[in-house]
């Protein structure tokens, strides 16, 4: 791998994504976003800050997810389709140095993202916004791999974004099917409760358990610990990692 | 193969160890890290109908399914009264309210009202709950019998309050007076007045229900004969003196 070509790579990520108005749509996310949380707590009877702060979050944590995978995916898509990826790759600069750094101009991309959907939030909690900000760009950034992985493996947008989408939410969603599927009121003597709750142990452990990142409560009950967020950062950079691992196994299969 | 893919050796060995290796970590990662949890302190107030319609696109039902389904993942984890006597009950009612406000034909929430969230070992936690039984049971009194009998069974033996049962069995009396609601539920209290011993009281209770054939869903039909069979063996276990 060379890491200058993978870096020339990088910028021209991050100067496509600066041409897309990123960072003015960034601000119109941050306006409505405040709009709907005031709203939210405008109707709420107590706890009116707390309405604030959790309705901002939540919010904009889905907002981000969706609109960095759409970004993503479809930038990686239109390269491919333009052949434009099979115009570098004709020079010498490898797959892996390519992938690795589209990879990383994405990364800078959600990183300044993050930070500045998260402003609104460090300026009423500082402390806690900042542990917001820092969980909500790792899990932008697995967000990132896995549309830039499941871009160049499944090669078409619907069905990309599609199944990006199962990810994300099965994966924010995959502690709590656990915890149902072996709960007290699910019948385990059955053939099929078994095979269900079989199979979302083995999805449980192939997932990011995402809901543990972001969570909004942290605004409220108090900023997570640093071993929580440190066990965090190692999620990421594992599932980071597998992500590349796929992307990059079925790029280097790929006739172009 | 397909035509524009490359043979499986054209893939780097190091991209292929850094994918088994990744694979490797990330099982171990979940496998080693702390299992999830439900924490019943997290529960909060539950929003208001109206956003919640406004939120769900007209799906109210499908709203109201999925809240039940994350209000029951809040306590579904072994050793069932600690996690459910740690939730707060205030905030479960404001939700099981909501939820039936939503589906108003759901016999679910109620299910879990009188059945789960009123088994607690913890007699004023009991007493919200089965209160918030009676405001509802009032509502739809010829659907919603089922629980009301279960809430006079709870009160009776397990608040140990036959004041309050007896309140309920009248309750239930006066109000349930359909074709659909069998007579020995129209009798309760004759039953609360007899003061039969627990385990058959609930026996009479369940098994009659059950016999009833008003009960369709067979995972409902499942969890009832459960219990009943728990309740033999609690009393096999320790026979009355």
């Amino acid at each position: 791998m060379n890491a200058r070509n993978s870096l020339a790579v990088m910028r021209f990520a991050w100067l496509e994504i600066r041409r897309t108005r990123l960072w003015w749509f960034a601000l119109a996310l941050i306006l409505s976003g405040c709009a709907m949380a005031e709203f939210a707590a405008s109707i709420a009877i107590t706890e009116t800050a707390q309405h604030r702060l959790v309705f901002y979050a939540a919010s904009m944590r889905l907002a981000a997810a969706f609109v960095m995978a759409l970004l993503v995916t479809t930038s990686v898509l239109r390269e491919i389709d333009d052949q434009v990826i099979d115009l570098i790759l004709s020079r010498p600069v490898s797959r892996t140095d390519w992938y690795i750094g589209k990879l990383l101009g994405y990364i800078t991309a959600v990183v300044c993202f993050s930070a500045l959907l998260s402003l609104p939030l460090i300026a009423q909690a500082p402390t806690e916004g900042l542990s917001w900000c820092f969980s909500l760009a790792l899990e932008l950034i697995i967000v990132v791999a896995a549309a830039l992985a499941f871009a160049i493996t499944l090669r078409h947008l619907a069905v990309a974004i599609s199944i990006l989408a199962g990810f994300y939410l099965l994966s924010r969603g995959i502690a709590g099917l656990a915890l149902i599927s072996t709960g007290p009121t699910v019948d385990l003597s059955l053939p099929s409760s078994r095979l269900i709750a079989a199979l979302v142990d083995l999805l449980a452990y192939l997932l990011p358990d995402l809901d543990r990142f972001t969570q909004a409560a942290w605004l409220i009950d108090g900023a997570p610990s640093t071993a929580v967020l440190a066990m965090l950062t190692m999620q990421t950079l594992v599932y980071t990692s597998l992500l590349v691992g796929v992307g990059l196994f079925d790029l280097h299969r790929r006739n172009f | 193969m397909a035509q524009n893919e490359r043979r499986i050796d054209a893939v780097p060995l190091s991209v292929v160890a850094l994918l088994l290796g990744s694979l490797i970590a990330q099982i171990a990662i979940h496998h080693f890290q702390s299992p999830t949890a439900a924490r019943g302190e997290q529960l909060g107030h539950p929003p208001g109908i109206q956003m919640v319609r406004a939120l769900s696109f007209g799906e109210g039902v499908v709203a109201a399914k999925l809240a039940m389904l994350w209000l029951q993942s809040f306590d579904n984890q072994p050793g069932i009264s600690i996690p459910f006597s740690a939730l707060d009950y205030v905030k479960v009612i404001e939700w099981l309210a909501l939820i039936l406000e939503l589906d108003p034909n759901s016999h679910y929430p109620l299910l879990a009202a009188s059945r789960i969230y009123a088994e607690v070992p913890d007699t004023d936690k009991q007493r919200l709950m089965l209160d918030f039984v009676e405001d509802e049971f009032r509502r739809d009194p010829d659907a919603r019998w089922p629980w009301m009998a279960h809430a006079i069974y709870i009160a009776k033996h397990r608040i140990g309050d036959i004041e309050l049962a007896l309140r309920y069995a009248r309750t239930l009396s006066s109000l349930a007076t359909g074709p659909g609601v069998p007579n020995w539920a129209k009798q309760m209290v004759i039953f609360v007045l007899e003061d039969m011993g627990e385990i058959e009281s609930a026996k009479v209770l369940l098994g009659a229900l059950l016999d009833s054939g008003s009960i369709a869903d067979p995972h409902e039909q499942w969890f009832l004969s459960r219990r009943l069979v728990e309740l033999e063996e609690r009393a096999a276990a320790s026979p009355p003196e």
